[in-house]
């Protein structure tokens, strides 16, 4: 078995890698650009740089015409031909869909940079929440659906259409009650499973949805990150449910009634607590067992939830955003800001790998005999 | 539990899986049943014990559905108060929780030494391996296959004890009897460990006469139980199931009938004069410990283990010791740190590349028959392609198939066999085509793992006749099984190896 | 014991209640047509055949890039294998290495570069009709998706080797590679194979969509980056689409807004419940798929 560090460390040299790489096409992007750029001269950039003149107006056009054969530049004969190149390089800076944000594309720069940094805190911060609460949320996802299985639950709709026939008030209210539920969990069906810009745009008359505050649950519910990893783990705890030790157990006399609170059964708790919430019953064993095969997943996961709040603060055209602010530097064409900002997202994510694996290594090791 | 006769029967989905009628279990009783593997021996004791999930199965028990039964009064105390001891040791073990642990889980833990039974399961000079593995979390190489079923049937024992120890205790009304159900407990077991765990059996029963399923395909059992336990004869009975007409149906076995056939199994001479066609080296160092031969049928002494063309020869061991390692290594799918053979003239060995098996042997010169058919066969492949992939000139067509099968298999049901899939072939019918296949290929040597696991008693005859015809054509046959009542009897004493490890620390079952 | 008899004869009702894949599968069709034929009634033509165009190229574009990442799944698994058992460590060290960082890049983050990239080509005028830029685009879907059917392939051929099958048929004088395309991967997997393309439609959807409606939303500022063929993700990022969408936060507050939802912002509703709707319903198959063949 490899050792703690060797875990962590066996992340840096892809880390090392794509930094390399990306400062290279970085590197390669910037030279390109600038030998495809015309060169301007000196002296021609000095006459555009003098705030009191504007050579749109065409007074001050002709009064700086008039300057020049009063003082004519050094080694310049011809007025009229400098007066041309004059115009002819101020409609083009006019012109390029570049210098339109202010004057030439933004390069990396430590100010540049700098200012990526805050954005970027704020990213990680969003995306630190959003892992801890999909993951919470979508193990006591997968731990109620798992046990719902195993009561032989059947979904609102199959019962609401088994009770089409139930006769009087009780009947009819309850038809009335699972028929809502039924709604309520299709409703919730599709909020699960629907793209995240869906459901901002559907609130945004009545929500602040740029803020941090809307952004976590959205990212956390929205396209499909957290049913996804629910039904990863579900999928595991079934599994490790049908297997030949769990038999064992039950024949042991373990407890393995599913019902809520009664004896040889579950409690509620178990939904928040599966290890301690089913102490003695057969689900213990099977959580566990589960779980230490879910984690490795969770690298994968993380790279989903990126994904998510890439696309919600891209869409939602959140400004001041660290996802936005990349999407802007892409479409400038500012690409070694654009490269800086995409290895930060790189990192998060090998991060993430990195912790994940250390948290693997962690539990297998309990179970390594090596001792 | 109450009725002594059982209608049973298991669908998943559309198919049937199990339709047994009047199936009897005798209360204060041990029922061996016999026959062949995938008839549904495994689920009729699952679904009597209550076991099945009804998520995946269809269950009827005497009219009743599965619900109805599992809560009748008799299953319910079949079940709190016995025990089922599953057929696969790696599989029914908790990866997560010490060995040890598991032998004091749930009420087992209400035994005043719930690591007594397994004691008793261990040789007296081996009980320091017990020690030494109980701490661990079990792996799939460690402990060995036998070390697991040990502690399984040690389990089941504990259970029996402590309600001995509940009947013993209750001053007026007998506790209501439990069942207790043995799938396959011995199949990765030696003889003399199987003997050991057949004693405990019976010794437990003698104390308190519990309701016993015994679930086998050893027939070998009859004969150590009929000289041994003779004397409460009439407290068990030998069972078979078998399908006819495609339903399975249950049968008595007389025990006399086997035995006559065991005694009138002969040794083939031994073969000695021709050069061996197979000679391996007495040394084999794998996996940290060394292997080596011995020949203790007073053989001539030699170290190596040889096989020459026409011989049948044994190589037998303890459980987990390594003799399919050994025969792995042999058929060139596993290297070891050191190890020498030679075959048909050509010497190799730790060193040698990988691709000369693959180039020159494999389906030429040597084929190997698994252990297990579930495993080695396509599930998805009919039979017909099973065979056909071979390339033989023989079986190029369904008649060349329809030949093959008839050498293992009933004409009346060779038609309706050769476009079946292999899933729905029963555990017995696929490992007849397990070795069908290995002995189609006529190369001059094959390797046979268990050849007789999962089959019925007529099934084995006939496996050995297959067998006897290879050697008359002058096929060499290199032989691995636990089954010593059968083929110490058949293999002449020259022939048998042993196989042992020099590793100080590793004992066998 | 597995019999021919049928054990219990299954209605049609309990035939898609087991079958949960194919209930899913009709009902989304279904839910399909029957939007269809609603925007058929109200919604006016030039809208429709848009919202058509985009479901066919955003629907064909998920397919191609299912079929691509299925091809080069399959290549990359068969090559790894390949290494790895012919023990040219270094170079299967080097392959594994490459895979691994493509997986640590965020599917979107690598499908805006790969945009990028497209862009780069259509402006050079090497990508010029809308097949060839919904293939290139699927190519680039593709690339960020194609590792879990190389997962899947690995961990079959791996499932197989760890039983006695592959050194059954090895030692029968069997090639390798019949026994791993034909008998492993054919014959064996093609459950796991189809439920697998299945979730990667789903997923390609997904992105095309997601990747789409950035690109458009972030287009709207000032450049025009490309004009790409309409998908449901850039028809979701119009104007009036999007105008649409918010009308569904109105009818909260509002509910005399309810119906107008599906006659008035019929384009921009339709388009969103398209979208989810099929992520819904491919989830759902392929769950069911998942259950029928105990994958």
């Amino acid at each position: 078995m490899r050792s703690l560090p060797a875990v962590v460390l066996e992340h840096l040299p892809a880390v090392l890698v794509v930094g390399l790489a990306l400062v290279a096409v970085s590197a390669l992007m910037r030279r390109n650009e600038s030998a495809s750029r015309p060169h301007a001269d000196p002296l021609i950039e000095r006459y555009l740089a003098i705030d009191s003149v504007d050579l749109a107006n065409p007074l001050d056009r002709a009064l700086f015409r008039d300057a020049l054969g009063v003082l004519p530049p050094p080694g310049v004969t011809n007025i009229d031909s400098l007066m041309h190149v004059l115009e002819e390089t101020r409609l083009t800076r006019f012109t390029d869909p570049s210098r339109k944000t202010g004057g030439g594309r933004a390069v990396l720069t430590w100010e540049t940079g700098m200012a990526i940094v805050p954005m970027y805190a704020v990213f990680l911060l969003v995306y630190l929440a959003v892992m801890v609460c999909t993951y919470f949320a979508a193990r006591a996802l997968a731990v109620w659906k798992f046990i719902a299985w195993k009561q032989g639950r059947a979904s609102y709709l199959r019962r609401y259409l088994a009770s089409v026939e139930s006769k009087g008030l009780a009947g009819a209210i309850r038809r009335a009650d699972l028929l809502v539920m039924s709604a309520l969990s299709g409703i919730a069906s599709l909020l699960l499973f629907a793209p995240a810009y869906v459901i901002a745009y559907s609130f945004r008359t009545s929500l602040d949805t740029e803020s941090i505050l809307f952004l976590i649950p959205l990212a956390v519910m929205s396209n499909g990150i957290l049913i996804n990893e629910a039904n990863h783990l579900y999928t595991l705890l079934v599994a490790e449910s049908r297997k030949g030790y769990i038999q064992t157990a039950i024949v042991k006399g373990l407890a393995s009634s599913y019902e809520w609170d009664t004896p040889g059964g579950l409690r509620r708790t178990t939904l928040l607590f599966p290890v301690r919430g089913a102490r003695g019953h057969v689900f213990r064993d099977i959580y566990l067992n589960a779980r230490l095969q879910f984690i490795p997943s969770m690298k994968e996961h993380a790279a989903f939830v990126v994904t998510g709040i890439v696309i919600i603060e891209m869409a939602l055209n959140i400004k001041g955003h660290l996802c936005y602010a990349l999407l802007q530097h892409m479409l400038f064409r500012e690409f070694d800001i654009a490269i800086a900002i995409v290895f930060a997202i790189f990192l998060t994510v090998k991060l993430t790998e990195a912790c994940v694996d250390l948290w693997h290594s962690l539990e297998t090791r309990k179970y390594d005999n090596a001792g | 539990m109450t009725p002594s006769r059982f209608d049973i029967s298991i669908s998943a989905g559309e198919r049937l899986l199990v339709d047994v009628h009047a199936f009897p279990i005798q209360e204060g009783a041990i029922t061996f049943l016999f026959g062949e593997s995938g008839i549904g021996k495994s689920l009729i004791g699952k679904a009597l014990f209550g076991l099945l999930d009804e998520s995946e199965f269809r269950v009827r028990v005497n009219g009743m559905s599965y619900a109805e039964y599992r809560e009748s009064a008799g299953a319910r105390a079949a079940r709190a108060n016995g025990f089922f001891m599953f057929q696969e040791p790696s599989s029914h073990l908790n990866p997560l929780l010490t060995l040890e642990g598991q032998m004091k889980e749930g009420t087992l833990a209400r035994a005043p030494d719930p690591l007594g039974a397994a004691r008793e399961l261990w040789r007296d000079g081996d009980r320091g391996t017990l020690p030494r593995i109980l701490p661990v979390y079990p792996k799939a190489y460690r402990p060995s296959g036998g070390e697991k079923q040990r502690l399984l049937a040690a389990m089941a024992f504990t259970r029996m004890d402590i309600a001995f120890a509940d009947a013993v205790d209750a001053s007026g009304e007998p506790g209501a009897p439990g069942l207790f159900v043995f799938d396959e407990p011995t199949g990765s077991l030696d003889r003399e460990a199987r003997d050991r765990f057949l004693d405990r059996l019976f010794a437990r029963f003698r104390l308190r006469h519990e309701t016993i399923l015994l679930i086998t395909h050893d027939y070998g059992m009859i004969s150590y139980v009929q000289s041994r336990h003779r004397d409460i004869g009439k407290d068990y009975r030998f069972m078979e199931l078998f399908v006819s007409a495609g339903s399975a149906r249950t049968r008595e076995f007389d025990p006399a009938r086997f035995l006559t056939w065991l005694g009138g199994l002969r040794a083939e001479p031994a073969v000695t004069a021709k050069k061996p066609l197979l000679r391996v080296e007495g040394e084999i160092r794998v996996f940290g410990r060394v292997l080596r031969f011995s020949q203790p049928g007073g053989g001539t002494g030699r170290d190596a283990l040889a096989v020459r063309p026409g011989e049948l020869v044994y190589l037998k061991a303890g459980s987990g010791i390594g003799k399919t390692t050994v025969a792995k290594i042999v058929i060139g799918l596993q290297n070891a740190d050191h190890f020498r053979l030679e075959i048909d003239g050509v010497r190799l060995g730790d060193v040698s590349p990988r691709q000369y098996w693959r180039r020159h042997l494999w389906g030429k010169k040597m084929t190997m028959a698994f252990q297990h058919a579930d495993e080695s066969l396509n599930p998805r492949a009919s039979v017909d392609d099973t065979l056909r992939i071979l390339n033989m000139k023989t079986i190029q067509d369904r008649k060349g198939v329809a030949m093959a099968l008839a050498r293992l298999f009933d004409t009346g049901e060779i038609p309706g066999l050769t476009g079946k899939k292999v899933w729905q072939l029963s555990g017995g019918q696929k490992q007849r085509l397990n070795l069908l296949r290995a002995f189609a290929l006529e190369t001059p040597l094959i390797i046979l793992d268990e050849p007789l696991s999962a089959l019925d008693f007529e099934s084995i005859d006939r496996v050995l006749g297959i067998m006897r015809d290879a050697r008359v054509r002058g096929r060499a046959i290199l032989l691995i099984s636990h089954n010593e009542d059968i083929f110490d009897r058949l293999v002449s004493p020259e022939s048998v190896y042993s196989l042992e490890s020099a590793d100080p620390s590793f004992s066998p079952s | 014991m597995q019999g021919e008899r049928p054990g219990v004869r299954i209605p049609l009702s309990g035939l898609l209640a087991e079958r949960k894949d194919l209930l899913w599968g009709i009902l989304w069709f279904g839910g399909l047509a029957l939007t269809w034929v609603w925007l058929d009634v109200y919604l006016n033509a030039p809208a429709r055949i848009l919202v058509g165009a985009a479901c066919i190229h955003t629907f064909s574009g998920a397919v191609a890039a299912v079929v691509v990442a299925l091809v080069i799944g399959w290549g990359t698994a068969l090559f790894l294998h390949f290494l790895e058992s012919t023990r040219r460590r270094g170079a299967y060290l080097a392959v594994s290495f490459a895979l691994n960082l493509l997986r640590s890049v965020p599917q979107i983050v690598g499908m805006l570069i790969g945009y990028v990239i497209v862009t780069g080509l259509t402006l050079n005028e090497a990508l010029t009709s809308d097949t060839s830029l919904i293939l290139a685009t699927s190519l680039v879907t593709a690339l960020f998706v194609f590792q879990e059917v190389v997962d899947l392939i690995r961990e079959r051929i791996r499932h197989f080797e760890s039983l006695e099958f592959v050194s059954a048929l090895l030692v029968c004088g069997i090639p390798s590679r019949v026994i791993i395309n034909r008998e492993i991967l054919l014959k064996n997997s093609m459950p796991y194979l189809v439920q697998k393309s299945v979730a990667l439609f789903g997923r390609a959807i997904f992105l095309i969509c997601s990747i789409d409606f950035i690109v458009s939303v972030g287009l709207s500022a000032e450049v025009s980056l490309s004009n790409l063929p309409v998908t449901l993700g850039s028809m979701l990022a119009k104007l009036d689409s999007k105008q649409d969408i918010l009308a569904i936060g109105t009818s909260f507050t509002d509910l005399r807004v309810v119906p107008t939802l599906f006659v008035e912002h019929l384009q921009g509703i339709s388009v969103a419940f398209l979208i989810v709707y099929t992520l819904l319903c491919v989830y759902r198959i392929a769950n069911g798929l998942m259950e029928r063949y105990r994958l």
